[in-house]
């Protein structure tokens, strides 16, 4: 293990701080196989191997997705390729599948067997063989069942006892459950045997691995002689890695993040705050709640949090926090148990802890304490009552009074099962704690590097974008001249969108791009940029894909719709620049061949821009979308976003349940389309649209004269009217009372702003920092506080009669970065 | 009556050819007296560890096998249709009978995935069987094999031809297998049924002296479960129940029968059964669980054991460990 991660250390590969227990092994801290010093952390040893442990240990290790492949090579190189696999799984039916393949052989239609699927009890336990029991649903399962669970299991019997194909079918169903379907391959486990395998193990071979594969699976595996080691791909550390590369280049610091101080101020104040979108096990909007609570100001914090953030402990969380101010008082049942719990404010948080103490009070040998956790931990009552024997007796010879003794034997059952593996939490508090570090002092690269590696899932790229938007990052689209192939930063800090992320232009045109412009320079112009690159680099498809995305709106003089307009004979400019290009670059390749090559070059003209017009604003956007996926320059209702939450009744999604009532709504046009009746008045079509969803509907005679000015595509509005169906129709009508322009009257749609202020946050400080953010956005909205005690569950109203705010998105995106709750009224 | 075990099983590592649970199929053997049971997956050992140790805790013995695709040339992957070329596999049985036995098996059975994988079939040919033999058992397993499909097809000095490869080799290792299944007295429409080949077998046993075993191609644990199994079938080769033409067993006889019914069955060739019970006797009881084996890390010069070079390490990283060391609190306790 340690020739691994040191090697892959000397690769380049990232190597994480290890996951499990092997973090409690001071001797795995100096070989490298984990960077967490148990000593400094009191991580427990026997946690990993004692006495009573003879079984071999786990040594997980984590590398960054993409070196994980060259670490695994590098082992099947040293002991060869006959020494080394996989480890297969076994593919078997599952309840759900079992129906879906009889019932699909049985040629029963398919909605016909999703009912029947669907109707199954959805608990993880749950089997055919054990619903259908025959003589009542298993009791185990029943156990665990709800009551409407237990319901359905009983229909589900019912439906299987019928004399009916779908009877059979789940009959035979039940019989197949749990048949072997297929084999595949385990996510990460590696075996290394020590000469050729075949002779410990059969092996097999798989369609998408080099590798050998076992035939015996993950649960023998160990106990057929295989030494098994998982190599887990962890993408956080490759975020890490990258955006470490990333700051070495733009600002020419390298950091080693095995190295950061861990009492890092500007760390912590991104937890208290929350901040920790993009901070790996920290980012769920739980999670950002407890730290706000919480507060952590020391690493202790962060690893108890880890243990603590999962079901179950999560309970125990408000008590460790008010402990943590001081708002509840910390209790121990002996004296002799602060040594162990202080660290926790008195709560068992850690397995560990109920390790060492059960070695302090009833002198519990290491192993014995480590059987003790296992068992209460998988809840092996015939441990426990052994165990429990041996404490009291241990316990009242060391002069502990037996009620307290068995008190805190009675608190262990109850919550030693949740409490966590101190050494795993420890190991992934430090990998938060190293891109929270990152995301602190260096936004532009850890966020550049996260949003590369989410770029395949769009919805992750547009929830860190608007994180970026939120931390006052600024993010630019694509630009042939500055982008990278994936996101990057550029001089002033600003993140870039890498030319990848456009749709149709694949890596071979980004890495010609990018040679051609590290080689000479930056293109001067589109037809500059058509000269220089190889003829056959790009294509049509890869231009209309940078036209559209803003890759090429650095060349200003050519707008994005004049790339389409007709162009000379050609249908757009784009397939003009292209024949262009292509007489050039045949007119080079002759010259080069002719003596007067050098004259030769101004020979061809460049060609005259086309006349074109240019296109809606949303049009544009639209079409950004349709290459990027997303609204790179944001979507148009973004500024509004406070006052549409604030002011309107209902998003677009939810207007059907307001028919007949009046609304208040807000959206973009979308669509305005105008026409004339057989009468020869005007009438038009629209769409709006807001974020949740989109709003058609008609307008007639006066309605439309009287808004049909307003209601432009492109235009940002706020309409109040109602919903309902149109007279003598099926059709639905929108009747408006209002429209007016989201630019001019968000304003005054907004009477005043409320920060909500918590008592413990107030300092002098924050107050100058409210009042310098007041400063900057002068206006006519009334500003309003309060203040909440949360411990005393109080609050008190205040309001400014000195202030008066312009309360616009950007005041409140400021307000809100301070960690402040902010309402319009 | 005499003992009998069987010795040709199909479990669910048959993937979606057999049905049966290792589990169930043992507790069977259980109820029904029987010594032991032999495990005999298509192509494949993916059931191996299990069901030795299930057997070992029944106290059955486990007869560790695998019904291997044999074919001429495991490397050839290729095939003309225009010269009228088809991957030919016939099936073969093969059982370990020792430690030596089982590695050789394990091996064989790699190498089939390794050097023979075609299509879904992993394959092996005579030439590695020639090479590990050693501790291995064979029989003329069933229809699909070589010697029954040579008489099959009118050819019984070829068949005689085959059976004196495998006596040569395997000698008193080799047995001649007799199965008896319903609705196969025509097989492949050539007019000859499953006892047609097996009188000739039994004719070719005498004249070599080759000794006879019976057993059942079980590929599920009761007779009821042949309609499970059946759609099974269908899932594997994507077909309707409903199908006409589709592949399907000839009757549903291919389940784990009991003791008594196996004598019934061959109450006219009683020695086939006391012989299932000589295999018995021959394979050692297997035990397939040991400790871990750690790879053969190769030590750097100066170092004699793995331990010494593990402490040179340890202490050189002590030193670049920046922590200052001290004393863990619980110790002072």
């Amino acid at each position: 293990m340690q020739d691994f991660t040191t090697t892959a250390r000397q690769m380049g590969v990232a190597v994480g701080p290890g996951r499990g227990s092997a973090a409690g092994s001071a001797v795995a801290y100096c070989l490298g196989i984990t960077n967490v010093d148990p000593i400094k952390y009191d991580l427990l040893f026997e946690r990993f191997l004692n006495p009573e442990r003879v079984s071999m240990p786990d040594i997980d290790i984590d590398f960054d997705d993409e070196g994980r492949d060259k670490v695994i090579n590098y082992v099947v190189e040293k002991y060869g390729r006959n020494q080394v696999a996989q480890i297969v799984t076994y593919g078997t039916m599952a309840a759900k599948l079992s129906l879906r393949d009889v019932g699909r052989v049985m040629n029963i239609p398919l909605s016909e067997v999703d009912k029947v699927a669907k109707s199954f009890p959805n608990h993880l336990e749950a089997t055919l063989k054990k619903v259908l029991a025959k003589e009542g649903i298993d009791p185990g399962l029943k156990e665990k069942l709800n009551s409407d669970e237990i319901e359905r299991a009983n229909q589900f019997r019912k439906i299987a006892e019928a004399k009916t194909d779908i009877g059979q079918m789940i009959q035979t169903a039940a019989k197949l459950e749990g048949s072997v379907r297929n084999t595949g391959i385990h996510a990460c486990g590696v075996v290394i045997t020590p000469d050729d395998i075949t002779k410990y193990v059969p092996v097999s071979t798989a369609k998408d691995s080099d590798l050998l594969v076992t035939q015996f699976d993950n649960s023998v595996a160990e106990n057929a002689g295989l030494l098994k080691m998982d190599f887990l791909g962890l993408r956080t550390l490759t975020i890490i890695r990258d955006a470490v590369r990333m700051i070495e280049e733009t600002r020419g610091v390298k950091i080693d993040v095995d190295e950061i101080p861990l009492d890092d101020e500007l760390t912590y104040q991104l937890f208290q705050r929350g901040e920790t979108n993009a901070i790996f096990q920290y980012e769920s909007s739980g999670m950002q709640k407890y730290l706000k609570d919480l507060s952590p100001t020391k690493f202790q914090d962060l690893i108890a949090m880890n243990a603590l953030y999962r079901p179950g402990p999560l309970a125990y969380i408000p008590s460790f926090v008010a402990r943590s101010h001081g708002r509840e008082p910390i209790s121990y049942d002996l004296p002799e148990m602060e040594e162990y719990l202080a660290e926790t404010y008195g709560i068992t948080v850690y397995q560990e802890q109920v390790m060492l103490l059960s070695q302090k009070l009833a002198g519990f040998t290491k192993g014995q304490a480590d059987a003790l956790r296992k068992g209460m931990g998988k809840k092996k009552k015939d441990i426990i009552d052994a165990m429990y024997a041996k404490f009291i007796e241990g316990g009242t010879a060391n002069k502990h009074p037996k009620d307290k003794l068995d008190k805190i034997w009675k608190d262990w059952e109850a919550f030693a099962s949740y409490a966590f593996n101190k050494s795993h939490s420890t190991c992934y508090a430090l990998v938060a704690f190293q891109t929270a570090y990152l995301k602190a002092h260096y936004p532009a690269e850890f966020m550049a590097s996260v949003l590369t590696h989410s770029k395949n899932d769009i919805s992750k790229v547009t929830f860190f974008l608007k994180e970026c938007k939120r931390m006052g990052q600024e993010v630019l689209g694509p630009n042939v001249n500055e982008s990278a192939s994936d996101f990057s930063v550029n001089k002033k800090g600003q993140i870039r969108f890498g030319l990848s992320a456009l749709k149709g232009v694949g890596e071979g045109p980004v890495e010609e791009i990018m040679k051609e412009r590290q080689e000479n320079g930056h293109f001067a112009s589109v037809f500059d940029l058509i000269r220089r690159l190889q003829m056959g680099a790009i294509n049509k498809k890869v231009v209309e894909s940078l036209v559209l995305g803003g890759g090429l709106d650095c060349f200003e003089e050519i707008d994005r719709a004049q790339y389409f307009a007709p162009s000379d004979k050609y249908e757009t400019f784009i397939e003009h620049l292209l024949k262009y290009g292509q007489a050039y670059h045949g007119q080079l390749a002759s010259a080069v061949s002719s003596l007067f090559g050098e004259a030769s070059e101004s020979m061809i003209p460049e060609p005259v821009l086309p006349p074109f017009s240019p296109w809606p604003l949303m049009d544009k956007l639209n079409r950004e979308k349709e290459v990027t996926g997303i609204y790179i320059s944001g979507h148009p209702l973004d500024d509004y976003r406070a006052e549409i939450e604030a002011h309107t009744t209902c998003n677009l999604e939810e207007i059907e349940n307001f028919i007949g009532k009046e609304v208040k709504v807000a959206g973009i046009v979308m669509k305005a389309q105008h026409r004339i009746s057989k009468k020869g008045t005007g009438y038009g079509q629209f769409t709006l649209q807001d974020f949740a969803g989109s709003l058609d509907f008609p307008l007639f005679s006066e309605d439309y004269q009287k808004y049909k000015s307003l209601l432009e595509e492109g235009q940002c509005v706020f309409m109040r009217g109602i919903y309902q169906q149109r007279a003598y129709s099926e059709e639905m009508q929108f009747k408006i009372n209002e429209v007016t322009l989201l630019e001019t009257t968000s304003n005054k749609l907004t009477q005043s702003v409320t920060l909500q202020i918590p008592l413990e946050a107030i300092s002098e400080e924050m107050i100058e920092q409210v009042d310098d953010i007041c400063l900057r956005h002068k206006g006519q909205h009334k500003l309003k506080v309060v203040i909440v005690d949360r411990s005393s569950q109080l609050t008190l109203a205040l309001s400014s009669k000195a202030r008066k705010v312009h309360a616009d998105n950007e005041f409140i995106v400021e307000v809100e970065k301070m960690g402040l709750a902010c309402k319009l009224n | 009556m005499p003992d009998f075990l069987h010795l040709h099983c199909h479990t669910q590592y048959s993937l979606l050819d057999g049905a049966s649970d290792i589990k169930a199929l043992m507790d069977k053997a259980v109820r029904d007296g029987q010594k032991g049971v032999a495990l005999t997956d298509h192509g494949n050992m993916f059931g191996a560890f299990k069901f030795v140790s299930e057997a070992n805790k029944r106290g059955l013995k486990a007869i560790v096998g695998c019904e291997f695709y044999l074919v001429e040339d495991r490397h050839k992957k290729v095939f003309s249709r225009a010269k009228g070329e088809q991957d030919h596999r016939y099936h073969q049985l093969l059982l370990a009978k020792n430690k030596q036995g089982y590695e050789n098996l394990s091996r064989l059975c790699s190498l089939g995935f390794i050097d023979g994988m075609y299509g879904k079939f992993p394959r092996i040919d005579k030439e590695l069987v020639l090479k590990h033999h050693e501790g291995l058992i064979a029989t003329s397993c069933c229809i699909g094999a070589e010697i029954p499909q040579a008489i099959l097809r009118g050819k019984p000095e070829l068949a005689e031809e085959k059976l004196r490869w495998w006596l040569d080799l395997f000698g008193e290792d080799f047995y001649i297998e007799l199965q008896r299944h319903r609705n196969m007295e025509n097989i492949d429409d050539l007019g000859v049924s499953q006892e047609d080949v097996n009188q000739q077998l039994l004719l070719l046993a005498e004249k070599y002296k080759v000794k006879v075993i019976a057993t059942n191609d079980a590929h599920y644990v009761d007779e009821e479960d042949s309609s499970p199994h059946d759609i099974l079938l269908c899932i594997n080769t994507n077909s309707l129940l409903e199908e006409k033409d589709r592949f399907r067993f000839p009757s549903s006889d291919f389940y784990f029968k009991t003791q008594q019914e196996m004598n019934r069955l061959f109450a006219d060739v009683p020695h086939s059964l006391d012989t299932t019970l000589e295999i018995y006797d021959k394979v050692e009881k297997l035990n397939l669980e040991r400790d871990v084996l750690l790879p053969a890390f190769p030590l750097p010069k100066g170092f004699a054991t793995q331990g010494d070079f593990l402490r040179h390490l340890t202490f050189e990283g002590a030193k670049r460990a920046t922590a200052p060391l001290r004393l863990p609190r619980y110790r002072s306790a």
